[in-house]
């Protein structure tokens, strides 16, 4: 058995009070009375009534004023009121109806109406109150799994820090309690970096289920590839994975756009497919946005089998990446006007070099402007990556023009950095050469026309290694499918490929993107550089051009050459070399004991002069060919083009 | 990276001069007289022709003209190489219409700057 029902009955005429006492009380109502409207209001207020039974004209305060202020108390406004009122009182009934007040008893009483509408009223109350509680309990609810729903997105924003080298913010505002956006962002290992943005289609509580279905096949796609293979993960077999897994079992044929992206740390090489999502924008360190590259393919879960395809972007220090769902473009003002790409370029533009949280909220903070009071349409995420790697002050930034005679800037300044930064002598030299077959390679062969162009050169010093990028916008070569050089035993033709086949060698890693029409190539050279000081006092700094000079011994004719022989000066040694030899020299040795390098411009230059001396049946050996020189004999593979002596003595003691 | 033919009868001086183009990145075609010369240029179009003048049957020059008759290797720049020195050779070989000219025995360094500022000439 529930409590009896508790009915207050408001009249300032006793015996009306009296007779409604008993009669209610008598079928099993818990009755409180009180003899006016201010009486009636403290009588609610120390608990409130089931019902209420009201008389219009009262002294103190009358029943309209006790009806407008139950209404207008969120508490009260739920508790039934019938007024009590005489036949020719009807229009003050109207009006009491009007004000909220849920039926009426006319005087004098008659028990049997009385009974059917007290208890009718009170039906009425008890079902609302059901309908309220369960409303409630849904609302709990709801906000539970909202609860649950942003638990999910991590919230947590990782510091930057030397060994994640990024910076990140992202929020998602569902437009109802729970929303089908999400987005997301793990290390993924080996320094590469995952973070993603998606958009369930539909909204609310089914695409909140989907959208949590997808993160989790994500994530556990991405940690189960990283145990299947050694290599990197790929945005693309993830995709592939997802897709196939949530294309199963999906009735309601949901899908969900997403931009996925894996971005490594280490050299700001960004791969990502983009599966029917907004193309994200890029953001330059030099506050030029583009979108990034790449018409958006099928969303996730709409074609069974399908293969993604991945693309590359290559991050310069300070991009951002700017990732946001079809809430923020399409989201609309009172004048049904959308806010635009152009509207988010603009917000970019202004606050795009700042920190990512600043930059999210600001564009968050003018959608919700520019929707103003119009209901929102659409979930909101917005996700901001910036790539900021620790870039030693060992930095410099070169431009030079695609002329040959421009390699010397290039030489020289790799030298002035190396001696600066403690670079190790031989990493250095190997530098050099490296710098000079790249760059001499694209101002050879990256334009067709014969216009000025310009090469970008990036050299950073770091702590344990350097790191060489060259940027430049001629046709599309990738120097890691350049084949290997075909070297003939005769050594008669120079083989094309020399230069690159040797930088092969010469460095630790080579990374090559196409991107926006431009070659960006990366070479790492690991090497610990040295405190300055401890760098062995060299002279060579001063002068290290190319110098022969030719001194005599007998019928011999010496050549000792020194300084670096490069693309900018092989041909002044060849043009001394074949002079004497059209000029009937018949033995040439040539010292090498003052050579700091030579690169594969170099080598050519010497397999010329080689081939004219066997056709004028002269001798052509080289001497003293010494430490990392040889070493660059070895790598060419040119040991066996050239008879070589140890010193200039054994030289000419076999030559006599 | 062009495509050069050499029309030169000494073998010596030939492969000297297509060692040095391979050096620099480039290929060669060979003819040992004119009238092969003729026969390769049609054949092959080459970017570069490098054409000795004295030359056994026809000279140097006469291959000259009938390149430039055709329309199809009209257009094709030609370098004489020449041992003659005398004045007035040189000034014959100059207003038959050749592009450059390269002594012998070659120089390296102007042997290059000739040839780049050939092919550099006609290109496109």
């Amino acid at each position: 058995m529930s409590a009896p029902a508790r009915i207050l009955v408001v009249d300032d005429t006793p015996n009306n009070v009296t007779l409604l006492e008993d009669m209610l009380t008598a079928r099993g109502y818990e009755v409180a009375t009180a003899r006016d409207g201010l009486e009636a209001l403290e009588r609610v207020a120390s608990g409130a009534p089931d019902l209420v039974l009201l008389d219009i004209m009262m002294p103190r305060m009358d029943g309209y004023e006790v009806l407008e202020h139950l209404r207008t108390d969120a508490k009260l406004r739920h508790i039934p009121v019938i007024m009590i009122s005489a036949v020719d009182e009807i229009e003050s009934v109207v009006r009491c109806i009007g004000l909220g007040a849920e039926d009426y008893l006319p005087k004098p009483f008659n028990s049997a109406l009385l009974r059917a509408r007290v208890s009718a009223s009170l039906e009425k109350k008890a079902l609302r109150d059901e309908v309220r509680a369960s409303l409630q309990r849904l609302e709990e609810e709801l906000a539970a799994a909202r609860q649950l729903q942003l638990s999910m997105l991590p919230d947590m924003f990782p510091a930057w820090s030397p060994r994640r080298p990024v910076q990140i913010y992202a929020l998602m505002d569902p437009a109802r309690e729970v929303g089908g956006d999400l987005y997301d962002f793990f290390d993924a290992g080996d320094g590469v970096f995952c973070f993603l943005v998606g958009d369930v289609s539909g909204k609310g509580a089914g695409a909140a289920m989907f959208m949590a279905r997808t993160q989790s096949l994500v994530r556990m796609a991405v940690r189960f590839s990283r145990r299947a293979g050694s290599t990197g993960v790929s945005p693309a077999e993830i995709a592939d994975a997802v897709n196939a897994e949530l294309y199963q079992n999906n009735r309601d044929r949901m899908f969900v756009t997403m931009f996925l992206g894996f971005l490594d740390t280490k050299t700001g090489r960004l791969t990502y497919v983009n599966a029917g999502h907004l193309r994200p924008h890029l953001l330059h360190g030099s506050a030029a946005i583009e979108q990034i590259e790449g018409k958006p393919e099928a969303p996730l879960a709409v074609r069974p089998g399908f293969r993604y395809q991945e693309r590359t972007a290559m991050l310069r220090p300070g991009d951002a990446l700017f990732v946001c769902s079809d809430g923020v473009i399409e989201a609309m003002n009172a004048g049904e006007e959308f806010y635009g790409n152009e509207r988010l370029e603009a917000d970019l533009r202004v606050a795009g070099k700042g920190p990512p949280e600043e930059l999210v909220r600001a564009v968050k903070k003018d959608v919700d402007a520019f929707a103003g009071q119009a209901p929102k349409a659409d979930d909101v995420t917005i996700l901001m990556l910036r790539w900021e790697p620790e870039l030693s002050p060992q930095t410099t930034d070169l431009v030079i023009s695609n002329d040959i005679a421009q390699l010397a800037v290039l030489t020289e300044a790799m030298e002035r950095i190396g001696a600066e930064h403690g670079v190790p002598g031989k990493a250095l030299v190997q530098l050099q050469v490296v710098l000079d077959e790249m760059v001499s390679n694209v101002i050879k062969y990256a334009w067709a026309d014969r216009d000025r162009h310009e090469i970008r050169i990036r050299i950073a010093v770091l702590t344990d290694e350097v790191r060489v990028e060259i940027d430049d916008d001629g046709l599309a070569f990738n120097p890691l499918l350049a084949p290997s050089p075909e070297r003939p035993s005769s050594g008669r033709r120079m083989p094309g490929g020399l230069g690159i086949h040797m930088v092969g060698q010469l460095v630790d890693s080579i990374d090559y993107a196409r991107i926006d029409g431009r070659n960006h190539v990366t070479l790492v050279k690991r090497c610990v550089p040295v405190a300055p000081n401890q760098q062995k006092k060299e002279s060579k700094l001063a002068d290290s051009s190319l110098k022969v000079a030719e001194t005599r011994s007998g019928e011999i004719c010496i050549v000792a050459v020194s300084g670096r022989i490069d693309s900018t000066n092989a041909n002044d040694l060849l043009e001394r070399l074949i002079k004497l030899l059209t000029s009937g020299e018949k033995t040439i040795v040539v010292d090498m004991s003052e050579v700091l390098y030579l690169t594969s411009a170099a080598f050519r230059v010497l397999l010329v002069a080689a081939n004219e001396a066997g056709r004028n049946a002269a001798r052509f050996v080289l001497c003293s060919v010494l430490g990392h020189v040889s070493e660059l004999f070895e790598m060419g593979g040119f040991l066996d083009d050239f008879t070589i002596h140890g010193s200039r003595e054994e030289a000419l003691a076999k030559l006599a | 990276m062009s495509l050069v033919l050499i029309v030169e009868d000494n073998e010596r001086n030939l492969e000297l001069v297509r060692d040095i183009l391979h050096a620099k990145g480039h290929d060669t075609l060979e003819a040992r007289t004119a009238e092969e010369g003729l026969k390769v240029a049609h054949a092959q179009t080459p970017q570069l022709i490098l054409m000795d003048i004295q030359l056994p049957g026809m000279s140097g020059i006469e291959a000259l003209k009938a390149l430039r008759a055709e329309p199809g290797t009209a257009g094709i720049p030609i370098v004489a190489i020449t041992a003659s020195v005398m004045q007035a050779d040189r000034q014959e070989i100059m207003s038959a219409g050749f592009d450059g000219f390269i002594e012998k025995p070659i120089t390296v360094r102007s042997f290059m700057d000739v040839v780049e500022a050939a092919l550099g000439s006609k290109n496109p």
